[in-house]
């Protein structure tokens, strides 16, 4: 539902209520009120006519009180009666005619005597028509007859009134016959009684229980015909005639022609009449019903108002609403250019307006700058992305990316070329394509590493560097080195990163240098081991006594063939230090053990040069290393301090250890190493100028393999040294962090 | 009683040195340089011990040997690795395979060798009498 109809239809409910009942209210009491007022006017009107009536009825009474005053008239009347006189009466006679004339509405005038015979009439005709009952009745004092109709249908009334003689003695009664047209008069004025309203003066009559007096609006005949009865429907009538005053408005009141009506009724007491002013409840209904037509124009007239202004009200509300809607819709849409009217008559609607103009203009202005940036920026990023995916693309390494969930993002040309086609990897999950197999059997899986880089809640770098076999399905193992790691962007790991190379050739390569080694320690030795076991034999005299001067000979081949025996050992493992490839398999290892049996091993020759060895340190000492190369370091040093002491000289041994390491202590007090040259002395083949000049048995290659053997094994070594003082070199080794490790070939 | 020693060398020279040193020693000595020709001798002869070398003529090495030997069910004959391999692992599959000993030419004098030699003839020796 929109705005303005909203509105719309809140305002009509706001307005339409409070107006039906107000309009309701209005037009129930205005009725009534007309009504009322119809009644009281009604009233109004009964209160004056019965006050004219009065008067009206005074004036007869007073006439007929001036006929009967009049002492010339009563004294020749009684001079009449007494003597019978015909001059006195025609003196009465005269008397009277005067009275009619000058009275207005006297019409004649009968005098009756006391036995209530006629004695005088000014009209014979209506001398006959006289109630005796009210000439009796009227012997006490002046009183009104009845209204009745002459010859001519005039309607008359009459005033009946004693006599006196001067003696105050009633002689007579006089009857005066006025005309009642001062009566009808007052009957026929309709004014203020609309088109219905009527005057009705009932007075009592022998046969009837009313009679109509004066004729009537609708019946003119009716006057002194229509007779009503209390029996009969017409009420008003016979209220005002029982005296009753009052004002009939329930609507329930009928007149003679059984119209309802709303009636007053009063009551005229001089004569015993009954006064009734009446008009039609239809009538008064009818002027209600304008009222109400009236009324029901002006509610629709309010309505059409109240609709018309509401329609208004909710469009001036709704308008520069639904611009602004309009407006905002289209900064939404990036048109900043056009603007709301800001016309509204509603000053915060105006003010609303304006501030949505000035902050169209506003993000106009931001989001051009802001635009603009955006190009530029998009346009570096996509330079750098050009770049990054070129040099991704063609670098030498294999480079496959993942995402955060794991599936493969993005795969490099060199990738392709390792691996061979690549084009369905991309959004497949890694673990599902790329199957990782071990070279080497001692490592864990690639795919498992991967796995627990995933797994890892660390926001630190993971780094994974390891030998491992690729493939995809349905193709050859490559054998690699891959370097994994994730990376981050704010705190959130967005992936990993797999680089590798392929290291087939490499790993050819060191088979092949494996098995020259190996062939070469065959090789070599095969003829050293001819010349070994012959010289033995000649020796030993298998095959006859040789002479002093051959044995000397003999014995020379010997020694310096095992001297060649002993480089083509050390050459042998300087290979295999160098492609780090010999077998560790260690065992807890006493390390007084295996000095004891290097020690036993140089004990000739120690006794032919009366050097004597000191070793301090515990005999419990025990270290977790090959045994081999545990022997083949202390030989070489042990060998080297002894082959570099003085004659009769001593060597100290000292085992030390903490929590984590041994270490190892071979001091000599012999030639020691010249500073200029202590730091070549684990050089290949290096051997310092004065052990050259000593001795010139070695071969330069002692402590080069020893320093590569305990470097491998997370060693150190150290000397210290003083030319013509001595050498002590110092082998720290962990106690227990050596490893296992495959290989092809022992250290000798 | 006769002692037979079937010696497995490809090296003459060391053949000849061998075979010296163990008839000097009263050892009746077969030479051969190849395992084809040496499986040949076994499945024909019976030796008391056989030296074996690593090494040798031909397609394959002592351990071919020695595996056919097993296969061919002729164990317990004593045999003796005498070679010039360093190689642990390799002479971890050699004594896998029921060989009795090992000795490194290069370390070993060839009296070592003969030594033991003598020590099993004469341990048979003692067992027959």
């Amino acid at each position: 539902m929109s705005l303005q109809t909203r509105l719309f239809l809140q305002f009509i409910l706001i307005g339409l209520l409070p107006l039906v009942i107000v309009f309701l209210l209005i037009l129930f009491t205005t009725q009534q009120q007309f009504i009322d007022r119809s009644l009281a006017s009604i009233e109004g009107i009964a209160d004056i006519q019965e006050e004219h009536l009065n008067s009206i009825l005074d004036d007869y009474i007073t006439s007929s009180r001036l006929v009967g005053s009049r002492t010339q008239m009563r004294i020749e009347l009684d001079n009449y009666l007494n003597t019978s006189s015909t001059q006195s009466l025609e003196k009465v006679d005269i008397i009277l005619t005067q009275a009619i004339a000058s009275g207005t509405s006297i019409e004649s005038i009968s005098l009756y005597d006391i036995q209530n015979s006629l004695i005088y009439s000014s009209d014979s005709a209506v001398a006959e028509m006289v109630d005796e009952d009210i000439l009796r009745s009227a012997r006490d004092q002046h009183r009104l007859g009845k209204v009745f109709k002459d010859e001519q249908n005039l309607i008359k009334i009459d005033t009946y009134g004693p006599i006196y003689n001067e003696q105050g003695e009633i002689i007579a009664t006089s009857r005066i016959v006025s005309s009642a047209s001062p009566l009808l008069k007052i009957t026929d004025d309709y004014t203020g009684l609309g088109e219905t309203g009527e005057i009705l003066l009932v007075q009592k009559n022998a046969s009837a229980d009313a009679v109509v007096i004066n004729p009537l609006r609708f019946d003119t005949g009716a006057s002194l015909q229509r007779a009503i009865f209390s029996s009969q429907i017409e009420k008003p009538t016979i209220v005002a005639i029982s005296g009753t005053e009052t004002i009939l408005k329930d609507g329930k009141s009928f007149d003679y022609r059984g119209e309802p009506v709303y009636a007053v009724t009063r009551y005229i007491d001089s004569a015993d009449w009954g006064l009734v002013v009446k008009v039609d409840v239809l009538e008064v209904d009818s002027y209600s019903d304008q009222i109400t037509t009236i009324f029901s124009l002006a509610f629709l007239l309010t309505l059409l108002a109240v609709f018309a202004v509401s329609f208004l009200i909710a469009g001036r509300i709704s308008k520069p609403i639904t611009g602004m809607i309009n407006q905002t819709e289209k900064i939404a849409n990036g048109a900043f250019s056009d603007e709301v009217s800001n016309e509204s008559e509603i000053k915060e609607l105006a003010a609303l307006s304006d501030s949505i103009n000035r902050m169209s203009r506003e993000l106009g202005g931001l989001y051009e700058g802001l635009d603009r940036k955006v190009k530029d920026r998009t346009r570096s990023i996509e330079l750098e992305k050009a770049k990054v995916e070129s040099i991704l693309s063609y670098v030498g390494d294999g480079l496959i990316l993942l995402d955060a969930k794991g599936n493969v993002s993005f795969i490099n040309n060199s990738a392709t070329k390792i691996l061979g086609i690549t084009d369905h990897l991309i959004q497949e999950d890694f673990r599902k394509v790329l199957n990782f197999s071990k070279i080497d059997s001692d490592e864990t899986l690639l795919s498992e590493d991967i796995d627990r880089i995933y797994l890892s809640k660390s926001k630190k770098r993971k780094v994974v560097q390891r030998k491992s076999y690729l493939s995809l399905s349905g193709r050859k193992k490559v054998a690699c080195v891959f370097t994994v790691s994730d990376y981050f962007v704010k705190n959130k790991r967005e992936g990993v990163i797999i680089i590798f190379r392929d290291i087939t050739e490499e790993l050819r390569i060191d088979k092949v240098k494996s098995e020259f080694v190996s062939l070469a320690s065959h090789q070599l030795r095969t003829p050293l081991s001819v010349i070994r076991w012959f010289s033995e034999l000649l020796i030993s005299g298998d095959s006859g006594e040789l002479n002093q001067k051959q044995k000397l000979y003999v014995e020379n081949i010997y020694k310096s063939n095992l001297r060649m025996l002993d480089l083509v050992n050390s050459l042998l493992n300087v290979a295999r230090i160098e492609a780090n490839n010999f077998i560790v398999n260690p065992e807890y290892v006493l390390v007084r053990e295996v000095i004891d049996a290097v020690i036993s091993g140089f004990k000739t020759e120690l006794d032919k040069r009366g050097i004597a060895i000191e070793i301090q340190g515990s005999d419990e000492s025990k270290i977790f290393i090959d045994r081999d190369i545990m022997r083949v370091i202390i030989e070489n040093l042990l060998s080297n301090a002894i082959k570099y002491s003085y004659e009769k000289g001593k060597i100290d041994i000292i085992i030390e250890e903490d929590k984590k390491n041994i270490y190892i202590n071979i001091r000599d007090y012999g030639l020691g190493i010249p500073a200029k040259q202590q730091s070549r002395i684990f050089e290949k083949l290096f051997r310092a100028d004065n052990a050259s000049e000593h001795d010139t048995d070695g071969n330069g290659l002692g402590l080069y393999i020893i320093k590569g053997i305990i470097e491998q094994i997370d060693g150190e070594i150290k000397f210290s040294s003083k030319e013509g003082d001595g050498t002590t070199f110092i082998v720290r080794l962990s106690k227990d962090g050596i490893k296992k490790k495959e290989g092809s070939k022992k250290i000798i | 009683m006769i002692y037979r020693v079937l010696v497995i060398e490809d090296e003459e020279p060391l053949q000849v040195a061998i075979q010296e040193k163990l008839e000097n020693e009263d050892f009746e000595v077969t030479v051969v340089d190849n395992a084809l020709d040496a499986l040949d001798a076994v499945k024909n002869e019976v030796f008391n011990v056989i030296w074996l070398d690593h090494y040798l003529r031909g397609r394959h090495d002592g351990l071919f040997f020695v595996n056919s030997v097993k296969k061919l069910g002729l164990f317990p004959t004593p045999m003796l690795l005498v070679s010039n391999t360093a190689d642990t692992q390799k002479v971890q599959e050699y004594k896998d395979a029921g060989v009795a000993e090992a000795y490194i030419k290069n370390e070993t004098s060839i009296d070592e060798v003969v030594q033991k030699l003598t020590l099993l003839k004469n341990n048979e020796k003692n067992t027959h009498s």
